[in-house]
């Protein structure tokens, strides 16, 4: 180990657990979500972080997630009320445009595709919707994929691609794409031995890292057809191998992955306290096919209870957001060393 | 050839009958206890097989009706927009996927699940509240 995670500033205001935390695409602003119903802007004033705005009033239950607009105008926000709110940001303040209904009961995680035309909501009702966003704001839905045999827990978009993964209660993470009008899954990676919390896909898209209640990290690499390395795949679709397991590393489940588009460094935020980083060795062999990772940092006791969530600023490499079960927010700076 | 029974002396006969007794009865009890249950058996799956057939049945037959009278409605009003009227067409193909009539049938549960999700992403399309009290989540066995 040999780099660091300093803190730079510890952020109080949720009344109760802190599910999420999200950057804007200028990495300007921190949204926050959590058990009491709210969602709160962060943002820099001089040297220190402080909270611009609070939402509120739109959600009768637990916020657990909330997601920025490619654009940054629009902020989704998922609840256990079973609702989305689109909160649209064009008179000036934040205001609810838009409330997505449809699932049967708690929404678990929502996320922006990159071209800002689709968005995807998960529940606890085994369920992940497609909403399209037609040019007058409308928001249709696209599809209803009801593949997952449990509760599906968090969806995420490719960087480039209409492609979308979501990891489930089932052990498995499932990838869909759009064919005849519909959507339909594209392949299925099974590997975990308990429920997948969390998946997130690196810069080129070719790699996705998950993590699980089984205290691991996998590292998962796409193999299209007639690839050198002569894994199998069926027809014109790719096949996902898992290519690297990170054990031994995390004491308690895992909740949640982020991979950093920038640095391609991994960040954990874990169920055993602690915030964990990663770093692919670049000097291994086989980076494709037997890639290696290290544990280059951890902030032990990062928080006093469970870490929920992790994000990495989008413009400013290094620069990382958690939240917890204690209710408070915290932003750290990797510090190599 | 003689065989083995002929050259059994009667008396020993005789007294095998006695002796041998319990296990002929036992015998003969097992098997029309076997008889009796494989019948009621046979009943109690019958009567079950209608119980659950039936229960697809009006889910499914709901769901078509659903399907057909919008069909109607969204061919002559266009302000639904056109995925309504897409999905609802994917709705009926999805139905008609279903078999009326046969022995086995091992994809139901998916189907049935396909047809579900369908119905709620219609019924989200045209701003109408899923929940009519009478579709279920899960075929629960």
């Amino acid at each position: 180990m040999c780099s660091r995670l300093e803190a730079v500033a510890v952020l109080e205001g949720h009344q109760d657990r802190a599910w999420t935390v999200a950057w804007n695409p200028t990495g300007t602003v921190l949204a926050s979500s959590g058990g009491d119903k709210t969602i709160r802007l962060w943002g820099r004033e001089g040297d220190s972080w402080v909270c611009k705005t609070v939402l509120e009033d739109s959600h009768t239950r637990t916020i657990r997630s909330v997601c920025w607009s490619p654009c940054g105008t629009y902020l989704a926000s998922g609840s256990f009320d079973a609702t989305t709110c689109i909160w649209d940001r064009k008179s000036g303040d934040y205001e609810c445009s838009a409330t997505l209904e449809g699932h049967e009961n708690e929404v678990k995680c929502v996320a922006w595709s990159p071209s800002g035309q689709l968005i995807a909501t998960c529940s606890r009702d085994k369920s992940v919707w497609i909403w399209e966003v037609s040019e007058d704001e409308d928001y249709e839905c696209a599809s209803v994929l009801s593949l997952h045999t449990q509760d599906v827990k968090h969806v995420t978009w490719h960087p480039h691609k209409e492609i979308l993964a979501s990891a489930s209660y089932d052990d498995t993470i499932k990838l869909y794409r759009e064919a005849d009008d519909d959507w339909d899954c594209l392949a299925t990676m099974e590997g975990h031995d308990s429920t997948v919390w969390g998946v997130c896909f690196d810069q080129s898209g070719e790699r996705l890292a998950s993590c699980s209640e089984d205290k691991t990290l996998k590292i998962w690499q796409e193999y299209l057809p007639g690839n050198e390395a002569g894994i199998q795949t069926q027809g014109s679709d790719p096949t996902w191998k898992c290519v690297c397991t990170l054990s031994g590393y995390h004491k308690r489940t895992v909740y949640d992955v982020k991979w950093c588009h920038q640095t391609g460094l991994i960040a954990t935020a874990a169920g055993d306290d602690c915030i964990r980083v990663f770093q692919e060795d670049e000097s291994s062999p086989d980076r494709r096919n037997q890639p290696q990772f290290s544990l280059t940092a951890t902030a032990e006791q990062a928080h006093s209870q469970d870490v929920n969530c992790v994000a990495w600023n989008p413009k400013e490499p290094g620069l990382l957001a958690s939240c917890s079960d204690d209710g408070v927010v915290k932003i750290w700076r990797y510090k190599e060393e | 050839m003689a065989t083995a029974r002929e050259h059994v002396d009667p008396l020993d006969a005789a007294f095998d009958d006695i002796f041998l007794a319990e296990e002929k009865f036992t015998n003969q009890g097992y098997q029309e206890g076997f008889e009796l249950g494989k019948k009621a058996g046979i009943e109690e799956g019958r009567v079950m097989g209608i119980s659950q057939g039936r229960s697809v049945g009006s889910e499914v037959g709901f769901y078509h009706g659903f399907a057909c009278s919008w069909k109607v409605i969204l061919e002559s009003d266009s302000s639904k927009g056109p995925r309504a009227l897409k999905a609802v067409d994917a709705l009926l193909e999805l139905i008609w996927r279903i078999p009326i009539r046969n022995n086995e049938y091992p994809t139901l549960t998916e189907d049935m699940d396909r047809i579900r999700a369908k119905f709620r992403q219609l019924c989200s399309l045209l701003g109408v509240s899923a929940d009519f009290g009478n579709t279920k989540t899960s075929l629960s066995f």
